[in-house]
């Protein structure tokens, strides 16, 4: 090939040879790595969304007082059997991971544009804020599967269900960052800020509520105390996103 | 590598200092891949971007235009009394993986770093403008803040319709136009302060 170069040598076409499949074979590994780790079609899933339903979400996340069937879509074989749920596209109660991973990415922005106009930028706040949520949410993941497994909770929605529910609050934070750095008075803020945590507990309570008591069919004649001490998790969870949101909002 | 129709064994080693350059040699634009034609159907469909873009605009998915822009950029914000080249490489690259990322997640077939990076590249063109301005206009006051806001939705909105039409997907414009938008803002940010 370099011939006018006169390398006019089996050995220098051997060599590019070598060179070229020294790198697809490289990048064959890391894709094989990649998919181990990273469930590509199950991902998929969680981002298969569309306009309406994320401007629907999120009036719902901070209005869910009027909303009335709050149960997912099953997506059902032809034999009639279940096959899973239907993607976040057509049915407007299940969870998406859209809008937690850019809420997050938009908290972070928005830390650095708070300190920014405080004067004080610096992009260490960036990785300190990105850090901070990312221990918030897997502390949050590892106490609720924790305590699923201590109570006996038959687990059968999957783990990115748990991340996308904790990452819902992330957009009561923005609504409330936003409106301190658009010079809110200290009342304005706390009504903001208590107004969103409650509307997201509301909104994690009626949405979890499949995941934590699974015979939810059943009527409350059944307060037996397995179910009194789930009904109390649950709580638990919608009350500790006020206390989360505390943490992360600046 | 090279296309066929070279013919290596006509030429000599110093015929590469000279002037007379092999038989059948392409010219050079043609074969850096700098297609001028391109450049400007492109950048003209970033300036409108109220026409509907047609799906094979990014067949060919060449960083030269972006290239360009990128290199203009940097030279209005250093005429303009910041060098921020490390910067804006830095942003770039970060913003490239991640729209990359999104973009393969969130659409059914998926899309190639350099076609995102292409169409990023080409839609920064309102930014470099706005840089461009920058540099007889310091953008402080109300008027800046207005350009620079229109600067962002232009930019967002042109490269969210090249990517819901060359990825065929259905009701995500705006999905797709948020976190591009953070991207730009990001350059934006640059430019302003």
């Amino acid at each position: 090939m370099y011939s006018q170069f006169g390398f006019n040598e089996p050995a220098t076409q051997l060599g590019m040879q070598f060179a070229g499949n020294a790198v697809a074979q490289g990048t064959a590994y890391m894709e094989r790595n990649f998919n181990r780790w990273v469930d590509m079609p199950a991902l998929r899933h969680y981002f298969n969304v569309s306009n309406m339903y994320v401007i629907n979400k999120l009036r719902l996340i901070l209005f869910p007082w009027r909303h009335s069937p709050w149960s997912r879509s099953i997506k059902r074989s032809e034999t009639g059997q279940m096959e899973g749920f239907k993607p976040p596209r057509e049915d407007i109660n299940s969870p998406d991971l859209y809008i937690p991973v850019l809420a997050i990415v938009t908290y972070i922005l928005l830390c650095g544009l708070a300190a920014g106009q405080q004067g004080s930028f610096h992009p260490e706040k960036l990785y300190v804020a990105g850090w901070c949520s990312l221990a918030f949410l897997l502390f949050e993941l590892i106490s609720m599967r924790l305590t699923c497994y201590f109570l006996n909770i038959p687990f059968e929605a999957s783990m990115l269900d748990l991340v996308a529910y904790s990452g819902y609050k992330y957009v009561c934070i923005i609504v409330t960052d936003v409106i301190k750095l658009l010079g809110a008075g200290k009342w304005l803020s706390t009504t903001v800020f208590v107004y969103t945590a409650l509307s997201v507990g509301f909104f994690l309570l009626r949405s979890m509520r499949y995941v934590i008591l699974p015979d939810a069919a059943a009527g409350p004649s059944t307060f037996n105390p397995q179910r009194k001490r789930r009904m109390w998790f649950l709580l638990t969870i919608a009350a500790m996103q006020m206390v989360f949101m505390f943490f992360l909002v600046n | 590598m090279q296309s066929a129709g070279f013919d290596y064994s006509s030429g000599s080693f110093w015929s590469a200092f000279g002037t007379g350059g092999f038989a059948d040699e392409p010219p050079l634009l043609e074969e850096l891949g700098i297609n001028f034609e391109h450049i400007k159907t492109k950048s003209l469909a970033v300036l409108n971007p109220f026409r509907i873009v047609p799906d094979t605009i990014m067949d060919d998915a060449d960083l030269a235009g972006p290239l360009l822009f990128m290199l203009l950029f940097g030279v209005f914000l250093m005429l303009s009394g910041k060098v921020h080249f490390g910067y804006i490489y830095g942003v770039g690259l970060l913003g490239v993986v991640s729209i990359f990322l999104i973009l393969n997640l969130m659409s059914g077939n998926g899309i190639d770093w350099s076609r995102t990076a292409s169409v990023l590249g080409y839609c920064l063109l309102p930014m470099v403008m706005l840089s461009g301005f920058s540099v007889v206009l310091p953008l402080g006051g109300f008027v800046g803040l207005v350009l620079t806001v229109v600067s962002i939705l232009w930019c967002s909105f042109s490269s969210s319709g090249m990517f819901t039409s060359v990825l065929h997907m259905s009701e995500q414009r705006f999905l797709v136009a948020y976190p591009v938008g953070l991207f730009y803002a990001s350059f934006a940010l640059m430019t302003v302060f």
